[in-house]
């Protein structure tokens, strides 16, 4: 019921700019790319910023620049990531990955950097403020417990991002800029296995850029479990990216999982791989060990056995497609679109 | 916005934006959402709010010309940007082709989701002129509907660049069995529309209700004066303590439900309190700080818990928490079932259901007249504006004819705006404060406080012959009614009558049973109850079939209900028992999915494919009650020709058939028949848009109301008695105010007379019926509709999902008077029925929002066909007898045969979630 709470709002046009703006305002300041995330959390009161940045007038976050492999600005809308050509053409797993995120609306609106940040969610937790209030609040914000599972020590909220799985599997670096300066990170280094705490990313910094890697040798592909045919978070996500050798033998794996942790899951899964063919018992193996690993916990829709028993399904299909086999039949009924 | 904004910015610093290609000047704060801007400083109410939270897509607006949210979008975001609505896409007063193909496909049905659509539809075409289906189903797939089942959404969108126009109007004498566009159907289109929300005076005062956070509590209420003398804007907290009679629900004798709780709460979402005062002082009033002490007390939940002997009573007036008893008892089932050479049964488990319509509860009330002459006007989206008038006399203690209704558009109901919701509340405030008062729900507390289907637990045991002919019937089910009665005791009679399927069956013994839980209240939900008896017969058919090794569909058609046979109730149904031929009509298509699915099958491991089908049987009207209906047309002396009808549009068409039914009843073109709707003070009662019953029984009113109307006109132009019914003579109005005319011709000859005065037409019909006895002997409806539906499924075994790949619907409709509507109905009910089957689950106190409680969406609908059989009901006007409901029932039962065929396991609970087949398939270890 609560309305959109009264504040401030900065519309820079650089990211030097944005960034001394946030250095000005300290930590009750917050940045807004596309807002489909943080304006329902704003409303349901789980972010309550005093002053808001926007980053949608930073053309120099728009932009897609070629560097050892692509360097993409963060604030390069979903769809706009989806129709470049040159992701499609050498980050498969990228394009497919933006491509079932949400719908069309949400991704004309939201951006690449808006979805690696994407706040992390919670049965408990994506409510309004009266439903919260009813169950006396939970850790992740104004309360004690977490009641996905009361004895943790930490918020168990869910890593629903679909396109950093995919952006971990290819290797892909970010960049954080601040008034005091910039640092690259590793992606798979961006995140923390906490609901809470779920991105290293401090309060002064802004997500400015994603560079890949030069992937060639490299295949890549992403798979969504989601419950409904059109649209919904992801229920489980599996990115993978491989480097074959020319006989097919593979020489790099990376198998990342959406979904399944407060953070996108690297996982050692891939390690497997290595050296051998993607013949069936490989990937068998390879989903089985993702499989272990991957704790789905009951913070978002659907059984959590469920959820767990489907992994090393979605890793198959990833490896298989990988492989070279036919799959547009099993993507076309998983995803419903052609990808 | 063209330099950085700084600090706290507002009143001083207006946006600037372009909206429909003019500039405006936005005071609104720049955190403001673009669709409340939208509607509520810029008054285009077009744009449509259901959840706002983007999980709906009804707020769907063009960003420089990229489809976005505008309920998620802050205005600052929009600045400098292009922002085109609904009410941007005609050009010059003139239907867009996308607009017109909406219009001519009946893609609107409420037309709440309408905007939306046709905004994401608008971002597609401008980018791709003849998109394909796949891309329609993509560029759409944000956007939620919940009557058409999307599929005559598709077809417009796909028909776009043919440049259609919608058909000309039927001449007279044309119109009935026309698929004529709906008479209504431009405003939703355009946007112009007015629902519950959309129509709220700028000096109206908000109400706010405070709900219960728990299932079951008792409470405390401290000083509320003194919060409203420290809160400015906050003019008054409503209490149980203010309301004249504090109890209202459906049944005369049965007002168990109060307006505001009265120091305990039965449910999670009871009104406990209401706050009215400016709406942002309500809207910012932190509910943290209201004096309520609440003593959680220990909740009855679930039938388990409700039926227990020693269970605590969720009311202290209903022992044993039961509801209502009813049954059905003919012949002697127990001793039938000795003789049976096979028995089959079952224990069947549904959940509770949300009606999830895209229009949360809205309206507005205000106080008119003084003294002796005040009365209580409340402008409202309802299914039911008579009951509504009734119900609010009650609780206010006034006199019926001191309530006047005035419905809004209803952006859906299915059954779910039956009840009453925000009407007690705002009248109450409108009479207590004199002012007027509004009340929009949001998307949670809509969905936390209405009612929802009943769940059910049916066990069913059938028997036949060594033949396939069934000889007996058992069944009982039991009904989760919730914390108050609503609708429950209809569920309880309805489904008993029904239990035994469309079926010829000579000895039954059925019982329903409804029980009181703390959870919302269970009320009407298209086909109270008989979706989940359907459920349980048709399984227990499938498998008797089986172990005689008898076709399911030939089975079926051995027992299907004919003219001449008796029913569960010994009523003999003397005409218009069309399931043979609905099966008849099928038999082809079940051969055909039966070939592919085995070829199919038999090269695929992973994936299996299934077909199934599912019959039903629908009384149409309340059970064993009176229901009658008065409508009334009438020409004004100036030569108006104006329909006043009490029957409510929905969505389902009812305008256009009714409009359709009289125009061909009184001999005029439908295009000049004008329509007043529901208001209270304007039209006869027409009753209740439910039970399927206004095409049958407001349309028989209709026809005898138009028929009355011809008469009169007739003799007003001094033509011989009888020849009226005689309709060679061609009947026109021509000329307007003082020259106006009735004019009739036939064979070259033209005869003139002045319209001297308005000549009114009234028809009534009160469909016969009678009370049923002891054993539930009688004739509780005057008429039935029939349905067989086929479904085929694929199942992924692997990983336990199911996928509908098609559906065929023959439905037994008496007569089609419009085919594009009964299809809107049928395809809308199916997919509402797929989600009973395979997606929704309402979980009490969990999935109070659109993202937790799941509905269809564009990506989840099959391909429907739809065969309208027509053996016409004499009753019934032309023939026709009812749709609304019966497009539900069948899907579910269809879906679940289905998932046995492809896979031998039967699945006895919904929803089908694919943990529970995968579980039941045997998951490999």
């Amino acid at each position: 019921m609560m309305r959109l709470p009264w504040f401030g709002f900065h519309a820079p046009r650089t990211v030097a700019e944005a960034a001394k703006i946030l250095a000005g305002e300290g930590p009750q300041a917050m940045l807004i790319a596309g807002g489909t995330d943080l304006v329902p959390n704003m409303k349901r009161r789980h972010q309550s910023p005093q002053t808001l940045v926007s980053l949608r007038r930073v053309d120099e976050l728009k932009k897609i620049t070629n560097g050892s492999g692509l360097k993409l600005g963060a604030g390069l809308s979903l769809t706009e990531v989806i129709h470049s050509d040159k992701v499609r053409a050498g980050y498969t797993g990228l394009y497919q990955a933006a491509a079932q995120v949400a719908t069309v609306h949400l991704r004309n609106m939201g951006t690449l950097g808006g979805n690696l940040c994407l706040d992390t969610r919670c049965t408990y937790l994506n409510q309004n403020y009266e439903w919260r209030k009813a169950i006396d609040f939970c850790m992740k914000k104004d309360g004690d417990i977490c009641w996905v599972a009361t004895a943790s020590k930490r918020c168990l909220a869910v890593s629903s991002t679909d396109t950093a799985p995919a952006l971990i599997s290819l290797g892909a670096k970010v960049k954080l800029v601040s008034s005091q300066g910039e640092r690259e990170v590793l992606l798979a280094d961006l995140y923390a296995n906490d609901g809470i705490d779920y991105i290293v990313r401090r309060p002064d910094e802004i997500l400015t850029e994603v560079s890949l890697p030069d992937t060639a040798g490299w295949k890549s592909t992403y798979w969504k479990l989601r419950r409904r045919g059109a649209f919904d978070f992801p229920v489980l996500g599996v990115a993978a990216a491989i480097k074959f050798a020319p006989d097919g033998t593979v020489e790099a794996a990376r198998i990342a999982l959406g979904a399944v942790s407060s953070r996108p899951l690297a996982t050692k899964a891939g390690d497997s791989l290595i050296g051998k063919k993607l013949t069936d018992e490989a990937i068998a193996e390879a989903g089985g060990k993702a499989q272990n690993v991957a704790k789905p916990m009951d913070n978002t829709d659907l059984d959590i056995y469920w959820r767990k028993d489907v992994v090393s399904s979605f890793v198959g299909y990833a490896l298989r497609e990988l492989r070279g086999d036919d799959m547009r039949d099993t993507r076309m009924r998983i995803s419903r679109q052609a990808l | 916005m063209n330099q950085p904004r700084e600090g706290f910015l507002g009143q001083d610093a207006a946006l600037e934006l372009s909206v429909n290609g003019g500039t405006v000047r936005v005071a609104s704060p720049p955190a403001t959402r673009l669709a409340d801007v939208l509607r509520d400083e810029l008054g285009l109410t077009g744009t449509k709010i259901g959840c706002n939270a983007g999980d709906c897509g009804a707020c769907t607006v063009l960003l420089d010309g990229r489809q976005v949210c505008s309920c998620l979008t802050a205005v600052a975001q929009a600045a400098g940007r292009n922002v085109t609505t609904v009410e941007g896409l005609a050009a010059d007063g003139r239907l867009s082709d996308l607009q017109a193909s909406f219009q001519k496909h009946g893609a609107a049905q409420c037309g709440i989701c309408t905007p939306g659509m046709l905004m994401a539809a608008a971002d597609l075409l401008a980018r791709t002129a003849a998109p394909d289906e796949a891309e329609v189903k993509d560029a759409l797939g944000g956007v939620l509907c919940r009557c058409t089942g999307y599929q005559k959404i598709i077809e417009a969108v796909l028909d776009v660049a043919s440049g259609p126009r919608p058909d000309l109007p039927p001449a007279a004498g044309a119109a009935v069995g026309a698929r004529a566009a709906k008479v209504d159907g431009i405003a939703r289109v355009t946007g112009e529309e007015r629902f519950g929300a959309d129509d709220i005076p700028d000096d109206a005062l908000w109400l706010r209700v405070i709900r219960s956070p728990h299932h079951h509590a008792s409470f405390r209420l401290g000083d509320l004066d003194a919060v409203v003398k420290r809160t400015p804007g906050l003019e008054r907290i409503l209490t149980a303590k203010d309301v004249p009679s504090n109890g209202f629900g459906i049944y005369p004798h049965i007002k168990d439900q109060p307006v505001l709780a009265d120091g305990e709460a039965r449910f999670r979402g009871e009104a406990v309190l209401a706050l009215v005062g400016k709406r942002e002082a309500i809207e910012t009033f932190d509910e943290a700080t209201l004096p309520i002490e609440y003593v959680p007390l220990p909740p009855v939940m679930g039938l388990d818990a409700a039926m227990a002997p020693g269970a605590p009573l969720v009311l202290p007036d209903r022992p044993g928490n039961l509801l209502q008893d009813g049954g059905v008892r003919k012949g002697d089932a127990a001793a039938a079932f000795a003789s049976c050479a096979a028995v089959a049964e079952g224990r069947f488990e549904t959940a509770f259901v949300e009606h999830a319509y895209i229009e949360p509860e809205a309206g507005w009330a205000r106080r008119v007249g003084k003294g002796r002459n005040a009365r209580l006007e409340i402008h409202v989206t309802t299914q039911t504006p008579y009951m509504d008038r009734d119900e609010m006399a009650v609780v206010m203690k006034l006199k019926p004819t001191q309530v006047h209704i005035v419905p809004t558009a209803c952006g859906g109901g299915f059954g779910g705006k039956l009840d009453m919701s925000v009407h007690p509340l705002v009248g109450l405030a409108a009479w207590l404060t004199g002012k007027t008062v509004a009340c929009v729900y949001t998307r949670p507390e809509s969905m936390a406080s209405t009612t929802k289907r009943h769940p059910a637990r049916v066990h069913a045991k059938f028997g036949c012959d060594a033949s396939g002919r069934l000889l007996a019937c058992e069944v009982d089910a039991e009904f989760d009614t919730g914390a108050y009665a609503s609708w429950g005791p209809t569920v309880a009679t309805r489904v008993p009558i029904h239990a035994t399927g469309p079926y010829m069956v000579p000895n039954v013994r059925t019982r329903g049973r409804g029980f009181f839980t703390h959870c919302h209240p269970a009320g009407a939900f298209r086909g109270f109850g008989v979706p989940q008896g359907a459920i349980a017969h048709e399984a227990v058919m499938d498998e008797l079939a089986d172990k005689l090794g008898i076709d399911r569909l030939e089975f079926r058609l051995r027992n299907a209900l004919k003219a001449g046979d008796a029913t569960a109730t010994g009523q003999v149904l003397e005409h218009s028992a069309g399931l043979g031929e609905c099966l008849e009509r099928l038999r082809p298509h079940w051969q055909r999915a039966q070939e592919e699915i085995a070829a199919f099958n038999a090269g695929s491991a992973n994936l299996r494919r299934g077909v199934g089908i599912g019959c039903m049987w629908y009384g149409i009207g309340n059970t064993s009650l009176s229901n009658p209906s008065t409508m009334r047309i009438g020409v004004s002396k100036s030569g108006v020709v104006t329909l006043y009808s009490g029957a409510l549009d929905i969505g389902q068409g009812s305008n256009t058939i009714l409009t359709q039914i009289a125009a061909d009843a009184a001999g005029l073109p439908m295009s000049t028949i004008r329509l007043v709707t529901g208001d209270t003070d304007l039209t006869a009662d027409a009753g209740k848009t439910s039970a399927s019953r206004q095409t049958f029984v407001s349309g028989k009113a209709t026809e005898l109301a138009a028929l009355d109307l011809r008469k009169k006109l007739f003799a007003a132009a001094n033509a011989p008695e009888g020849e009226y019914l005689d309709y060679r003579y061609k009947l026109a109005i021509e000329g307007n105010g003082k020259a106006a005319q009735i004019v009739i011709r036939r064979d070259g000859i033209t005869h003139r007379v002045p319209l001297k005065k308005d000549i009114l037409g009234e028809g009534y019909f009160d469909p016969p019926t009678s009370p049923a006895d002891a054993d539930g002997q009688g004739v509780p409806y005057a008429s039935y509709a029939f349905a067989a539906q086929i479904a085929e499924v694929e199942v992924d075994l692997e990983l336990g999902t199911t996928r509908v790949l098609r559906i065929v619907a023959a439905h037994d409709v008496g007569r089609a008077i419009n085919p594009i509507q009964v299809e809107g109905q049928i395809q809308g009910g199916t997919v509402q029925g797929l989600g009973l089957a395979l997606m929704e689950e309402y979980l009490p106190g969990r999935t109070e929002n659109l993202h937790d409680y799941l509905i269809p969406t564009i990506g989840d609908v099959p391909h429907m066909e739809c065969i309208l059989v027509e053996d016409p009901e004499p009753l019934g006007p032309y023939g026709a007898k009812g749709v609304g409901e019966p497009g539900l029932i069948p899907t579910a039962p269809a879906i679940l045969g289905a998932i046995e065929n492809a896979t031998g396991v039967r699945m006895r609970q919904v929803p089908v979630l694919p943990h529970r087949l995968r579980a039941a398939l045997g998951a490999p270890a």
